[in-house]
């Protein structure tokens, strides 16, 4: 197997305009073959366009798309072995739930009794079986959403492309159909690309995670990478909850980076390859999760004094916010058995120099 | 409470029944009691220009015999027929043209479709004579750049001109409901189905030409029943030589003035149109497809 019969699916420097408004700037990334790859980014990012390049509807205005190591660019949506399932799933109407996902191996010309098998099958595997003979108006939006999943993996796409499936879904529904639905994509082994602007969703489900901001790729990596070791402000803020703190760059040596913070206080941080000029500003990022209470005697270097303002209980774990100098606000999260301040405490903030991240201030 | 809840649904149902009184009223007035007195009429005979008022199968015996009578009946059928089926082939792409692909051109589209409907059939049945006459336009443009040798004449007052006046007239009565049905259809079906394989053709032949076939259905009721009873067009563009069922009653009423036997003619007319406006509620559900 040759290197490009790996991937999925290929975007190099793919650019698009909507009568000269840029939707999508650069994008380059890969998807490997039986990954699930999830697009991630506020809306109007330019998520949908993407998904839309990819099976055809629409052509990049500059820039390659390969599938399987061919490039598709003007081929037609019909002639692309990719296959959408749509936001509103745009389920025939005037069919039933099997002629449904029938269609697609229908257009294929298979033989109708391999068709038969296969339908029934696939609604045996999303837990359909029996409502094959139902009107697509007469089944639940659960059910709906499973519709439209089967009829697109029947066709057995290079890549299966999924515009927010479960965005019509109630919160429970849609918790249980994150699972349902990574499950499948496990068990079939198909290439998922999946668009969400829920951060949790793309954190529970991916492989890889595309976060996207106004057309641009900004990181591209595991749930994990994305988490711990965000390149951007953006990516940190948009990422799970984030406490930002301004700084600026005193000295960059080869074992770590040393900021200096709000007023006089200091931070180290461990280099990155990536770190920002020698005196530029940069912003430390800091998880809720990685701040504790110091207790005296408290340590000179990654500590910052804070008065407490709020204190939540969450059950496990109780949130506090604290105000730090500068009026920064800081969000900690206090495990089971940590000791509670009181508000109006003055206290102090600690991390560890691994768990900061720094990034540019843009 | 009760009371009042009571009395808040009885003034509902009122509500329900009296938008269709006016309706009702005006229907028995001006539709059902003229037919009623043209059914009576069918069933009595003029005998020296004097009215029988005995009641005999006179008029639908004649009518039976009459070989004239029977060819503009086939005629009528015939015609009406093709101008249905020219015109829903016409009309699906015009439809779907401004449907689908108009973009910001739609209003303008449909506008130009309506159009016809401000200038008045007999000025429109005009401006057809002035194409198809044999010094009309068509004809002067083909002879002279000598297409043809001499100008065709079955252009006007024929059966054929009739169609392309009854054509031309009614289009718009099929692109409106077919044009209704297509905006029901979401682009996301079309794209689902091109996404799952299917050819632009193969995507309008499974998908879009299904879900408009209500708007279809109406269309074609419309039109046929149009063109069916339609005189002007065929009075002034079908020259009389070969007639309709329209110019046929007005020819019994006017020239003969053989009031029963017009009343015979349109009755069957009549009983033609309600066959075909049954049959087609019975084979498509209409409350399930629209
Ligand atoms: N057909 C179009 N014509 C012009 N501009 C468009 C068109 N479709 C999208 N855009 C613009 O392109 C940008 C990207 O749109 P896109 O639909 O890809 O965003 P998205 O990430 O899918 O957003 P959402 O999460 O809201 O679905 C947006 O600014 C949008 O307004
Ligand atoms: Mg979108």
């Amino acid at each position: 197997m040759s290197e490009g019969e790996l991937r999925a699916v290929t975007f190099r420097n793919v650019t698009h305009d909507y009568d000269g408004a840029r939707a999508l700037d650069d994008v380059s990334f890969e998807v490997g073959d039986g990954e699930f790859v999830t697009l991630l980014g506020p809306s109007g990012c330019g998520k949908t366009t993407l998904l839309r390049i990819t099976s055809g509807f629409l052509d990049p205005t500059a820039g390659d798309v390969l599938l399987h190591g061919k490039s598709v660019v003007g081929v037609p949506p019909f002639r692309r072995n990719t296959s959408m399932v749509f936001q509103d799933y745009a389920l025939f109407p005037h069919r039933t739930v099997a002629q449904n996902v029938a269609f697609g191996l229908r257009m294929r010309g298979m033989a109708p009794d391999e068709i038969r098998r296969r339908v029934d099958r696939m609604l045996d595997m999303l837990g359909l079986a029996g409502l094959g003979e139902r009107r697509i108006g007469h089944i639940s939006g659960g059910q709906a959403q499973r519709v439209a999943l089967g009829r697109s993996m029947i066709v057995e796409p290079a890549v299966l492309l999924l515009d927010e499936p479960l965005g019509a879904l109630d919160l429970k529904l849609r918790k249980q159909m994150q699972v349902e639905l990574k499950r499948i994509q496990r068990q079939v082994g198909m290439t998922f690309l999946y668009v969400t602007h829920d951060q949790e969703e793309a954190l529970a489900m991916s492989d890889r995670i595309a976060v996207m901001n106004k057309g641009r790729l900004m990181q591209y990596g595991t749930p994990h990478e994305i988490y711990r070791r965000p390149s951007s402000r953006f990516v940190a803020d948009f990422i799970g909850e984030a406490n930002l703190i301004p700084c600026r760059v005193a000295e960059r040596r080869s074992d770590a980076l040393v900021l200096k913070g709000p007023g006089a206080s200091s931070f180290t941080a461990a280099p990155s390859g990536a770190d920002p000029a020698s005196g530029a500003d940069a912003i430390l990022v800091i998880r809720p999760e990685n701040l504790a209470l110091a207790e005296p005697p408290v340590p000179q270097a990654n500590t910052i004094g804070a008065v407490v303002q709020e204190l939540t209980f969450l059950g496990p774990s109780v949130r506090m916010t604290a105000l730090a100098e500068g009026n920064i606000v800081l969000a900690v999260v206090i495990g089971p058995g940590g000791r509670l301040p009181a508000i109006g405490d003055r206290i102090d903030l600690k991390w560890k120099a691994e768990d900061a991240i720094v990034v540019g201030p843009g | 409470m009760l009371l009042r809840r009571r009395h808040g649904t009885a003034s509902r149902d009122k509500h329900k029944v009296s938008p269709i009184a006016p309706v009702l009223l005006f229907q028995t007035v001006f539709f059902v009691a003229p037919i009623g007195i043209l059914f009576v009429y069918s069933f009595w005979r003029m005998q020296d220009f004097r009215l029988i008022t005995e009641f005999s199968f006179h008029n639908y015996r004649e009518m039976a015999n009459n070989p004239l009578l029977i060819k503009a009946f086939f005629l009528s059928l015939r015609v009406a027929l093709v101008v249905t089926v020219v015109c829903a082939v016409l009309a699906f792409p015009i439809a779907y043209f401004i449907s689908k692909k108009a973009g910001r051109w739609k209003v303008a589209c449909l506008v130009a479709v309506i159009i016809p409907f401000w200038t008045s059939f007999v000025l429109r049945a005009y401006a057809w004579k002035l194409l198809l006459g044999e010094r009309g336009v068509i004809n002067t443009g083909l002879v002279s750049t000598g297409i043809i040798e001499a100008p065709l004449s079955y252009l006007l007052y024929s059966p054929f001109a009739t169609a392309i006046g009854l054509i031309y007239g009614f289009l718009p009565f099929m692109v409106m409901p077919i044009y209704t049905s297509l905006e029901k259809v979401k682009d996301s079906w079309i794209d689902a189905a091109a996404d799952l394989g299917a050819s632009p053709a193969r995507a309008t032949w499974e998908v879009t030409l299904p879900l408009c076939i209500p708007g279809l259905v109406v269309g074609c009721v419309f039109t046929f029943i149009f063109a069916l009873g339609e005189y002007v067009i065929p009075a002034m563009l079908g020259g009389g030589k070969d007639l309709l069922m329209a110019q046929a009653i007005v020819l019994e009423f006017e020239l003969s003035q053989n009031w029963p036997g017009g009343a015979a003619i349109s009755v069957v007319l009549l009983a033609i149109v309600f066959a075909v406006v049954a049959a087609v509620l019975r084979w498509v559900k209409m409350e399930e497809v629209l």
